[in-house]
């Protein structure tokens, strides 16, 4: 990445919908895109703390070209929030297969309306909310129509993940999540945003235009989307803070570089005392987010979906069955019967309680808000230490300034993060 | 300047602001386009913008720096690039708003010339932590310039600097010149390519062997130093009067977002806590 990253960040400020697929496929090889799914069926059988390290080195050099990489797992995470075996194995043999092939697979998660963005991600506000979009029951299925925007790879999905209610009086109680395969007659994307930053993540307008999908394709029925959401925010919400903190160590080892090198009459820059304390400050900050990153990993992988790969079950089946077994069409069948998906579902929903649910949103939200607002901290504090000079695009430091704001406004606004810790940690106290 | 007529002047301001940068300022940002700032910098003369600071008696607008930093907010409220190209030519006049009257007189003439396409000017201030090795010594009594400015701005655009060298081997004794854009032995590098202020170039110049016109000398010793430290105060409360009317447009277009917006169930201008 380090050598290309400018290049593209470049290319991408001319043509939003530049990407760099030379790149992507090379960390597709390397099976960086499926990294959670396990060795058995393909993929790197990387737990959530592996995940995190993968997440921080890669936001180290440019989180853009991260998110191009990782969120390709999305679809097996929301996939496993559902946690019907039926969805999970098509979505495990779909990824295998395009990984294997060389081929994208891209998943979007769809929640931002025009005119509902935190609204999507709280309950109080969904409530309240004027949704866009809309949901209607169809014979065969459902017709959705409306607007989803700054939807994260919304231009180059396969597949988009979306909210959307069927009573847009009544959002909460109707909000409903579907899987919309992005070749259905009547879906089209808009605008790709200019952002100032991540200029290499596309970031799109995706239009819903009488788009019919299938029954099997309603993954949450009416009134369960919001606990889709929040069961997914409850999980991506820390991945935000580990890229955050991330960020912050690409931006620090850039000005440490840059000040290492840079001669002021007859010393270096970084010999200055003023730039040692602003770098002894961030290290101090960087060390103190990262344990609360893997922290929060480690839960991740004791007590949420992650969880499920350790469970007796889903062990044993990946142990004993032979790997063409677990992808074949036999065994997607059988995990298509209603009895076995009920099964699935209420194992999953027995190890990921309601409860753990809003206790990793306000652990998520806690460690999102500290890891973003050191990115900011820390792109701000390497501009201190380099100065207009350092400042120049070919430093690459400019661009984790840029980056790194956006960090603060996506996933949830840091206000509504900060709220959701509020709301969790403290009003059961004071209600 | 009576309160009346300096108000006149930052309402004609805004209009020019608003009719002829606010159109282009986002296109500017994407494309930086020297011919368009130079248009902006024509029309901006036929309102006298560029010799606002310029005294009365010199057929300038005879604003005060206070004066000059409302301007300044003015225009940066539509792009703080546009308006820092005007903060670098008005400290570049600064060292001449504390010269004597023959200095003013002749220099102010040359900045003001009704039959030359207005000039633009730049400074270059010394700073503590740049990695500048600009100086000059003295050959056969002409002053010669070597090493590489301090960074500064409008470097690609203006036709002329203020430049304050110090000696060889000896940095408190400085000089004020004025260097011209074409003058032999100035050698221009790629601008820095900076997030932002992007219509504006911000970089160094390379001066080889750069012999001094001797009418270019403006000052040495104390009127030199003078002159410096007017400058210098002057750019920082440009900068800060910039700084404030990026500001104060940033803050509008989000106050006018918040107006429209509807989150938590009413207009998000109403939210004052979510409960």
């Amino acid at each position: 990445m380090l050598p290309k990253v400018l290049e593209i960040d470049a290319k991408c400020a001319k043509d939003p919908r530049y990407f760099d697929w030379e790149l992507w496929k090379k960390a597709n090889d390397i099976k960086l895109t499926i990294s959670p799914i396990p060795k058995k069926m393909g993929g790197l059988g990387w737990s959530a703390l592996a995940n995190a390290v993968l997440v921080e080195e890669l936001a180290s050099v440019c989180l853009a070209t991260a998110s191009n990489i990782t969120f390709n797992t999305f679809g097996l995470l929301g996939a496993m929030v559902e946690c019907r075996p039926g969805i999970v194995l098509k979505v495990i043999r779909e990824m295998v297969d395009a990984q294997k092939k060389g081929k994208p697979l891209f998943w979007s998660w769809a929640i931002t309306e025009p005119s509902a963005g935190t609204d999507m991600e709280e309950g109080r506000a969904m409530a309240t909310m004027h949704p866009s979009t809309h949901a209607e029951k169809v014979p065969g299925g459902f017709k959705i129509n409306g607007t989803k925007c700054f939807i994260t790879n919304g231009s180059l999905a396969h597949y988009v993940i979306a909210n959307i209610p069927f009573d847009t009086s009544a959002p909460r109680e109707s909000m409903a999540t579907f899987l919309i395969p992005t070749d259905a007659n009547g879906f089209s994307v808009g605008a790709v945003e200019r952002k100032c930053g991540q200029k290499a993540s596309q970031t799109a307008e995706i239009i819903f235009k009488d788009v019919l999908v299938p029954e099997e394709n309603l993954w949450e029925p009416p009134g369960r989307g919001l606990r889709h959401t929040r069961e997914i925010l409850s999980i991506t919400r820390g991945f935000i803070g580990v890229a955050g903190l991330g960020l912050a160590r690409g931006a620090l080892e850039k000005a440490i570089g840059f000040a290492g090198r840079k001669k002021i009459r007859d010393h270096r820059l970084i010999d200055e005392e003023w730039v040692q304390f602003i770098i002894a400050d961030l290290l101090k900050d960087i060390m103190t987010v990262r344990h609360a990153c893997y922290n929060f990993a480690i839960a991740l992988d004791a007590c949420h979906v992650w969880r499920m790969f350790d469970a007796f079950p889903v062990k044993a089946g990946l142990n004993i069955l032979p790997r063409n077994l677990l992808l074949g069409n036999s065994l997607a069948e059988l995990a298509q019967n209603k009895f076995i998906e009920n099964i699935g579902t209420a194992f999953k929903n027995k190890l990921v309680t309601d409860k753990t649910v809003e206790t990793f949103v306000k652990h998520g939200s806690a460690v999102k808000v500290a890891g973003t607002d050191l990115a900011v901290k820390a792109a701000n504090s390497a501009a201190d230490i380099v100065g207009l000079e350092g400042m120049s695009r070919e430093h690459g430091i400019e661009k984790y300034f840029r980056d790194a704001k956006i960090t603060q406004i996506y996933e949830g606004t840091n206000q509504a993060n900060r709220m959701d810790v509020f709301e969790n940690a403290i009003r059961p106290l004071i209600s | 300047m009576t309160s009346a007529i300096i108000s006149t002047i930052i309402d004609e301001c805004r209009k020019f602001a608003v009719n002829e940068i606010r159109s282009t300022s986002l296109e500017m940002d994407l494309s930086p386009d020297a011919d368009r700032v130079r248009r902006i910098w024509g029309k901006s003369s036929q309102m006298d913008l560029p010799w606002l600071s310029v005294p009365e008696i010199f057929s300038g607008g005879g604003c005060t720096p206070l004066e000059c930093a409302k301007i300044l907010e003015t225009l940066a409220a539509e792009c703080a690039g546009v308006a820092s190209i005007y903060a670098h030519h008005y400290c570049a006049c600064t060292p001449l708003l504390v010269a004597h009257a023959e200095i003013q007189k002749k220099w102010f003439a040359k900045f003001i010339d009704p039959k030359n396409a207005p000039l633009m000017a730049s400074v270059m201030l010394p700073e503590e932590f740049d990695e500048s090795t600009l100086s000059w010594t003295k050959e056969n009594g002409q002053c010669i310039l070597n090493g590489k400015s301090p960074i500064f701005g409008s470097v690609m655009l203006a036709d002329g600097f203020m430049v304050f060298p110090s000696e060889t081997g000896h940095p408190e004794n400085i000089l004020c010149l004025w260097i011209d854009r074409a003058a032999a032995g100035v050698a221009f590098g790629e601008p820095l390519q900076l997030p932002g202020l992007k219509i504006n170039s911000f970089g160094s110049i390379l001066f080889n062997d750069v012999r001094v016109l001797p009418d270019h000398m403006i000052a040495d010793g104390q009127a030199a130093q003078k002159m410096l430290s007017a400058a210098r105060s002057s750019f920082y409360g440009f900068t800060a009067a910039i700084a404030v009317g990026a500001a104060r447009r940033a803050f509008e277009k989000a106050l006018d977002y918040a107006k429209e917006r509807y989150q938590f169930g009413k207009k998000f201008i109403l939210v004052i806590h979510f409960d």
